[in-house]
């Protein structure tokens, strides 16, 4: 079926703006549909406060930073992680929160602390891992918290004027809080949303059905996915974390978007045990704001491929592969 | 004797011992046994001369260890110019305490792997530094290979219309030094593809010459870096995604991990680029050997795309085949 104007589809996860980028998927529904990338890329919605206060955290003696891959090249106000470890501060990359915690257990000298970035996805593991090292009693392992829930995030972009036709979710975002979690989307917003899986047949299905909508509706083609998710994950998230205010890479303070440690696990919080300093949130010429929005191509920043590209990044939106720039960068440009 | 100790290293009678007792039981041979400060070789015409290091970490992994790469790395450097791998160099450093069974294991897969590629170890050098100086064990190989008359491999040979083969399927190394390395606990009989090439490349040099354009082993950086550096002003390349050769359980495991396989180091693979005319015969020549049993071509050289690598998807659409950009990062979701 052929629309006049093509859908814009906004596809809130980062997996998915890799997978779309890769698979050629762009090309594949030109005309029909453009994609354009939403907030759901962990790495590029950190604050850049968020990103310097982990690189003071690296930079302090006797600690031991260990994190997700993609924060190595993040780019901090003076210098990213790598920078760093290059100057001697000890980051690990590590492929779960258990590992950080196997480690501590392991290095009982060391200070141990993970970098905690990410969604509903990722806070499982993490709350898992916060309640691991609480039975083992371990004294030497941290997080900082830099966790946060992406249903915040969508209803702050629909609150400001858009033009996006509708949303490709999640699945495994689904999968955690289950997909009725973004019911808002059509109830209040009335536009058509869809969870799907990552690879490209499961994305062809979910942008056919969005192609399709005649009354806006919130479905799910996650064959993983349930209505309600998964209570086992929800309770251990609920165990560990409340709900606080973060703040947000380019679309600044969204209240209750954070996960942010209880009060009886404050003494795995980082942040606190090590006291770091406040820092200023400090102001870069990244256009993600408007790239985190959907409302810029990466395309069309001023800076993209000229003094911003992903050997020598402005925002984490050029390094992650994930983020909307990179995705563009590598594979369309 | 059960470690390696720093007077192994020292020149005196400890040394003599290692080497009598030990590397000369394993790599023995006439040029070798003569023990003198530099071995003298008999050559004819023009040589290729090469050298690399190993210091993979784990030393040990599944489907082989440190010695297989450091003798395969060099034959398959030699063997990818065209030439035949006559002689080699090897120079172990060792880490004090170093334990006997492991060196022996190492000197026995050098052993079998020289005379499967039919080079001769004909000079060496053993240093031992003290505990925590080296990482257990570095090795650096050199190798001299004799050039065939009809021999001329080159990048800068490529024509429009040449045909991309590769030897077969990818990301196995990469995927199973990472689950060594990182205790993935994949489960799954993924092993390093470490195999000497020069059987094939010297079969596909005697009976088809100068239509083999062009040949790199696949290491670092994946078949995304090699063809990239194959590319010049005048010709690019044209690969197909579904052509490209690779496991299943390493394409899920490399999914899983948020990584490429044409970004990933392979050990006993190689690109070859030959003329149209002869791609079928030379694909037959590849298939026939046992370690280029699922060997492919998998696309064409193109002086319409000049300059850059472009990639049709399964989905039809082309997108960039960049390099990757330094080490591999997994994503966080």
């Amino acid at each position: 079926m052929k629309t006049k104007k093509p859908l814009k589809i906004m596809e809130v996860c980062g997996t998915h703006t890799h997978a779309i980028a890769k698979s050629g998927l762009k090309d594949f529904f030109d005309g029909e549909i453009d994609f354009i990338s939403g907030p759901g890329c962990p790495v590029c919605v950190s604050a850049q406060s968020d990103i310097d206060k982990m690189i003071s955290l690296a930079l302090m003696p006797n600690i031991t930073i260990m994190t997700f891959g993609d924060m190595m090249r993040v780019p901090g106000s003076k210098i990213s992680l790598q920078g760093a470890a290059q100057s001697g501060a000890d980051v690990k990359i590590v492929y779960s929160p258990l590992d950080a915690v196997i480690f501590a257990l392991q290095n009982p000298k060391k200070q141990v602390v993970f970098l905690a970035v990410g969604f509903e996805t990722t806070a499982p593991l993490i709350a898992a891992a916060i309640l691991k090292a609480k039975e083992l009693k371990l004294k030497n392992f941290f997080i900082y918290s830099c966790l946060k829930t992406i249903t915040p995030a969508i209803k702050t972009i629909l609150d400001e004027k858009n033009d996006i036709d509708g949303f490709l979710l999640p699945g495994n975002v689904s999968v955690i809080t289950g997909w009725q979690a973004f019911d808002f989307i059509s109830k209040k917003y009335k536009k058509p949303a869809v969870a799907a899986g990552f690879s490209p047949k499961e994305i062809i299905e979910a942008a056919k059905m969005l192609l399709a909508t005649k009354t806006p509706k919130t479905q799910n083609v996650y064959r993983w996915a349930s209505p309600k998710g998964n209570k086992e994950a929800q309770k251990a998230i609920k165990k560990v974390f409340s709900i606080g205010d973060g703040v947000w890479r380019g679309l600044g303070k969204i209240a209750g978007s954070a996960l942010v440690l209880k009060s009886s696990y404050k003494n795995f919080d980082a942040e606190k045990v090590f006291k770091i300093k406040k820092i200023k949130e400090t102001k870069t010429k990244c256009r993600c704001a408007l790239i985190l929005k959907g409302k810029l191509k990466p395309s069309l920043c001023p800076f993209f491929a000229k003094t911003c590209t992903p050997t020598s990044p402005l925002g984490p939106c050029m390094v992650s592969s994930e983020g909307a720039c990179a995705a563009w960068y590598n594979n369309l440009k | 004797m059960k470690e390696i100790s720093v007077a192994h290293g020292a020149g005196g009678e400890q040394s003599r011992h290692l080497i009598n007792n030990l590397i000369l039981k394993y790599f023995g041979n006439p040029i070798l046994n003569e023990l003198e400060d530099a071995a003298v070789l008999n050559t004819l015409g023009k040589i290729a001369f090469t050298t690399d290091s190993f210091v993979v970490d784990p030393i040990f992994f599944p489907g082989g260890n440190i010695g297989d790469l450091a003798i395969c790395g060099t034959v398959n450097d030699l063997a990818v110019k065209g030439a035949e791998p006559k002689y080699i160099s090897v120079s172990f450093i060792i880490e004090e305490g170093f334990a006997i069974k492991d060196f022996k294991a190492i000197l026995s897969s050098m052993r079998q792997r020289a005379s499967e590629a039919g080079v001769i170890i004909a000079t060496g050098d053993t240093k031992v530094t003290p505990r925590g100086k080296t990482d257990k064990i570095f090795i650096n190989t050199a190798g001299i290979g004799f050039l065939p008359k009809n021999a001329n491999v080159a990048a800068k040979n490529i024509k429009n219309g040449d045909v991309l083969i590769v030897s077969g399927n990818l990301g196995d190394h990469s995927i199973a030094i990472m689950n060594a390395r990182h205790n993935l606990g994949i489960k799954s009989n993924i092993k390093t593809d470490s195999a000497p090439l020069n059987k094939i490349t010297q079969e596909l040099i005697k009976t088809l010459g100068k239509d083999i354009k062009a040949m790199r082993d696949i290491t670092r950086g994946g078949l995304a870096s090699v063809l990239n550096e194959m590319t010049s002003p005048q010709i690019g390349f044209v690969v197909e995604e579904a052509k490209i050769p690779s496991s299943k359980s390493a394409a899920a495991a490399a999914r899983l991990l948020g990584l490429d396989l044409l970004e990933m180091a392979n050990e006993g693979k190689f690109l070859c680029v030959v003329s149209a005319a002869k791609a079928k015969q030379a694909l037959q020549i590849i298939k026939k050997n046992k370690y280029g049993k699922n060997a492919e071509i998998i696309g064409l050289a193109s002086k319409e795309v000049r300059g850059k690598v472009r990639l049709k998807t399964r989905l039809g659409p082309l997108r960039s085949l960049n390099a990757p950009l330094g080490e591999l990062l997994p994503r966080i979701c």
